[in-house]
């Protein structure tokens, strides 16, 4: 029988990762300095921003609430787009003017859940954004403006890699705008950040073969864990969460997520350890790097086998762990735009070495013909409460 | 006889001046010009030059107010980039950016009267002045 070698398989998602500079570059050059996005009288109005979005486009906000918080200067709540469109009350829209700004991220633009958020909010006098790669889409329209996100029309998005960085770049834009406008960097600042951009995905693109090969190594272990269990905290939440939402759509395996402390806590006591994978996405300028560390310590005395994604050197973490050392950002709100990689190709890899395929559109019950599954997305009943 | 030099500073946050007459006049020496003028430009449209006394501080203090009276920084401006930048294009074109002395003697005229100043209206930022002294060495 041959060897199974990385060469044999080829998945989207691997793919993607090969070709995440060129989509990074393109967006942006596209979303340039978002200058006409808001004006400079709503940018200082804004006294509150809520980013939500669901599925990918919600770990979107919450890896760039930290960059709006350092930019903007005012409470950032990442939130969950039915609370934003059900639940939340709706005093809390509108108390003053161009406030708070509620910014919807959804790059088909047809996700009804975040169009009802924004229809919403508008209705209850907040100030609305889209960020979407469909200006012309429901949720385009249902928001007072929009951030057109301009993602390469030949790429492949699914499952979603590429068009999560689309979002993440035209966030990013948007929020170091905010901050130039509001004058909390200067005008050289502003360039040096919006390149740093640019820069950092030149030079994780550089090491995304190595951190392939690796990925390929720990999918062979991980194929046959019973679960995968991500751990990451603050702005690396998001890494965590998009994570563990890649093991769902490429292979459906059973997942779950949580930061540092709450693991302790909770995810710390799922039974079977040794075949429970465990991926730690751990910075060294995380200011709960320490934490992370501890948690890190408990997961080797389980004895679970573990990813750990990371800008640290390898010998700073136990040996038995599979380090994927990404380079150090000259910000550490850059992070979540390329350490998603590391797992988006292991868990293509699982994929096909399972050999089941992604969302499982050849069984009927996940088929994209069946209206339930049009119904949980695209065509819900929209209300507004 | 041309002669040039570009001298360059960071400027601190804001709105600000600062004395460049003493590099000015480094470079006239260097020059070696003995008669003829000096002219200095400062090549951006957010920052600015001004000619006014050295000798009392508080009179750039009320330069600075009163720029800032006159011309307040507002978020309703046309050009929409920030409110400092907008305002600060606005001051460049109506105080100027450049300026010019006669040298006698190897000496400008204004010595000790009046002082050069680079007027930053959108800092921080690197800046430059471009110094060129024409005339005669004799």
């Amino acid at each position: 029988m041959s060897e199974v070698t990385r060469e044999n398989f080829d998945t989207s998602l691997v793919r993607q990762a090969r070709t995440a500079y060129d989509v990074i570059e393109t967006v942006f050059n596209h979303v340039g300095e978002c200058w006409s996005a808001l004006t400079m009288r709503e940018i200082f109005d804004t006294r509150e921003i809520i980013i939500t979005g669901c599925g990918d486009s919600y770990c979107a906000a919450l890896a760039v609430k930290p960059l709006f918080e350092e930019m903007v200067k005012v409470p950032v709540r990442a939130m969950r787009c039915i609370e934003v469109s059900r639940n939340m009350d709706r005093r809390a829209f509108g108390y003053a003017n161009n406030s708070p700004l509620v910014i919807g991220i959804s790059v088909s633009g047809t996700v009804s859940r975040v169009e009802e958020a924004l229809k919403r909010a508008d209705l209850n006098g907040a100030n609305t954004l889209a960020v979407t790669d469909n200006p012309d889409s429901p949720v385009g329209r249902a928001a007072r403006h929009v951030v057109h996100i301009g993602l390469p029309k030949d790429g492949e998005y699914g499952p979603g890699s590429n068009s999560y960085n689309g979002s993440l770049v035209a966030l990013m834009a948007l929020a170091i705008r905010m901050g130039r406008v509001k004058n909390n960097i200067p005008e050289e600042k502003l360039f040096e950040m919006r390149d740093s951009i640019l820069e950092y995905a030149k030079t994780c693109q550089n090491v995304m073969e190595d951190i392939g090969d690796k990925a390929f190594e720990v999918a062979k272990i991980f194929k046959d864990m019973k679960a995968i269990d991500f751990i990451g905290d603050y702005g690396d939440y998001a890494t965590a969460f998009f994570g563990s939402a890649k093991v769902l759509e490429t292979y459906g395996g059973y997942t779950t997520y949580d930061d540092s402390e709450d693991w302790c806590h909770i995810n710390y006591f799922i039974q079977d350890s040794p075949n429970i994978g465990r991926v730690v996405v751990a910075n060294g300028d995380t200011p709960s790097y320490g934490r992370l560390k501890e948690t890190m310590w408990a997961v080797e005395q389980l004895e679970s086998p573990c990813m750990v994604v990371t800008d640290m050197p390898e010998e700073e973490l136990p040996e038995t762990f599979h380090v994927m050392t990404f380079p150090k950002a000259k910000y550490p709100w850059l992070n979540p735009l390329m350490q998603h990689f590391a797992f988006d190709m292991t868990a293509g890899y699982i994929e096909e070495l399972l050999g089941i395929p992604q969302f499982r559109h050849d069984m009927d019950e996940f088929s994209q013909e069946n209206t339930v599954d049009e119904m949980r997305i695209r065509s819900g009943n929209i209300e507004l409460v | 006889m041309y002669y040039r030099e570009t001298i360059k500073l960071f400027t601190d946050f804001g709105q600000g001046s600062y004395d460049i007459t003493p590099r000015m006049k480094e470079v006239v020496k260097n020059s070696g010009i003995r008669n003829g003028i000096v002219t200095m430009e400062v090549p951006h449209s957010t920052a600015g030059i001004m000619g006014t006394t050295g000798h009392c501080p508080e009179v750039m203090d009320d330069l600075n107010e009163e720029l800032e009276r006159l011309l307040p920084r507002r978020i309703d401006f046309i050009h929409q980039e920030t409110p400092e930048d907008a305002v600060g294009h606005i001051k460049c074109a109506l105080f100027g950016n450049t300026i010019t002395a006669i040298i006698e003697n190897g000496v400008p005229l204004t010595d000790g009267k009046l002082s050069f100043f680079l007027m930053e209206y959108d800092g921080p930022r690197h800046r430059k002045v471009n110094i060129a002294v024409i005339g005669d060495k004799e």
